[in-house]
C-alpha cells in the first residue's frame, strides 16, 4: 500500500505495522521518533499500529546542530 | 577569594545548577567521531542538537553516540517558522527521552537567519506551561526579553552577530542592558566568533556562551574548545572581579615621587 514516508511516497508491504517499516528502512527505534498522521507514537505503539493507505509517517531523530 | 575553584561560581537555570558557562553545539562537524574529545576539551555540561528526518540511506546515523552520558542535552526547534512548528518541534524532541530543555529558534529570514521574537514569545509561553525549561534564541529587545521572562523563559539567549558569521558582538550594548535588566541568565547565542568575542561577552557580566560554527569549522576543534573554555573562564573572572575604571588620560602605573632627582622635573619637561 502506499503511504507517505518522510515527504515521500513509499510501498508499504500490507499488514505492515509502524515497527516492520522502521525495520525494512534499517532504523533502531529507540534512536528515533515517529510521528503518525500528525501524531506522536509512543514507542509501545510502533507494533501495535498497522499501516493503511495514505497515512502520512514522519520518522525524525537527532542530528548535529547549534 | 582564592584559588580557581573559588572563583568560578556556578550558573543556575531553571534551579539546576551548571558548572560551565561555555554551551556548544553539535552540527557542522567534517567528522561527528571527535565531538566527544570536543566535549571533553570545552569541559561544557550542556550541548545542543537538532531534530530532523532520518536519512534512509544511511537510517543507523546517532548523533548521541558521540554524547557523553551526564551532558544535558538542548534540542533545538531549527527549522520551525512559527509557534506551531516550534512546539510540534519541542513535542517530538521530548518523546526522545533526553530531558525536557528546549531552545526556542523560530525563523522566516533565510538571509540572516533572524528569530523572530513575537512567534519565538508564544511558543515559549505554550512551551514552559507544558514544563519545559524553555531558552529562547531571540534578537536582544528589552521588552521582548522581559515578555520571554514573564512567558516563563528560563534563560534568554539574544544573538551576538548572525548565526555562522562569526563577526563576534555587533548588538553588544543591547545584550548589557538585557544583563543589567533580565534575572534569568543571558546567554549570548550565535555570532560568537573567536575567543576574545567570547571573554567580551563574559566580562559584561552574561551568564554563559552559546557557540558551535567557531569550533565546528576551526582548524583544530578540539584546541579551539579549550580555548573557548579559557576565554569564557577568564571574562567570568574578570566580570566577578569587578573591572578597573577606564580613563581617557595616562595614570601612572609607577609611583610619581621618589625618583633620583626629586624635583622630578624630567616629567614635567615630557623628557
Amino acid at each position: 500500500m502506499l503511504i507517505k514516508l518522510n515527504g515521500a511516497d513509499f510501498e508499504a508491504p500490507d499488514g505492515s505495522s509502524v515497527s516492520d517499516l522502521l525495520r525494512i528502512k534499517g532504523v533502531e527505534p529507540a534512536h528515533a521518533v515517529v510521528e503518525y498522521n500528525m501524531v506522536i507514537l509512543k514507542i509501545e505503539e510502533l507494533d501495535t499500529i498497522r499501516l493503511k493507505m495514505g497515512d502520512v509517517v514522519e520518522v525524525l531523530r537527532f542530528v548535529g546542530g547549534g | 577569594m582564592s584559588g580557581e575553584d573559588d572563583v568560578i561560581d556556578n550558573l543556575i537555570i531553571a534551579g539546576k545548577k551548571v558548572r560551565s558557562r561555555l554551551i556548544t553545539g553539535s552540527g557542522k562537524y567534517r567528522d561527528e567521531s571527535i565531538i566527544p574529545q570536543v566535549l571533553a576539551a570545552a569541559e561544557c555540561d550542556i550541548i545542543t542538537v537538532a531534530l530532523r528526518r532520518v536519512d534512509f540511506d544511511n537510517p543507523s546515523e546517532n548523533i548521541l553516540k558521540n554524547i557523553p552520558k551526564g551532558k544535558i542535552l538542548l534540542p533545538n526547534t531549527s527549522g520551525a517558522r512559527n509557534a506551531d512548528e516550534a512546539v510540534r518541534i519541542a513535542h517530538l524532541a521530548r518523546v526522545m527521552g533526553c530531558g525536557d530543555w528546549i531552545k526556542i529558534e523560530v525563523i522566516n529570514d533565510q538571509r540572516y537567519l533572524l528569530p523572530d521574537n513575537q512567534e519565538t514569545l508564544k511558543a515559549v509561553d505554550i512551551l514552559a506551561r507544558e514544563g519545559f525549561v524553555v531558552l529562547p534564541y531571540m534578537t536582544p529587545d528589552l521588552y521582548a526579553a522581559r515578555r520571554m521572562v514573564d512567558a516563563g523563559a528560563a534563560a534568554v539567549m539574544p544573538l551576538g552577530s548572525p548565526i555562522g558569521t562569526n563577526r563576534g558582538l555587533k548588538t553588544l550594548e543591547l545584550i548589557e542592558i538585557l544583563v543589567n535588566e533580565i534575572k534569568v541568565p543571558v546567554i549570548v547565542d550565535a555570532g560568537i566568533g573567536r575567543p576574545s568575542h567570547a571573554a567580551m561577552a563574559m566580562e559584561t557580566g552574561v551568564g554563559a556562551i552559546l557557540l558551535n560554527t567557531a569550533i565546528a569549522t576551526s582548524e583544530d576543534p578540539v584546541a579551539m574548545a579549550r580555548a573557548f573554555k579559557l576565554a569564557v573562564e577568564a571574562g567570568r573572572m574578570a566580570y566577578l572581579a569587578g573591572m578597573a575604571a577606564q580613563s581617557r588620560t595616562a595614570r601612572a602605573s609607577s609611583p610619581l615621587t621618589g625618583f633620583l632627582d626629586e624635583s622630578g622635573n624630567h616629567l614635567k619637561s615630557g623628557v
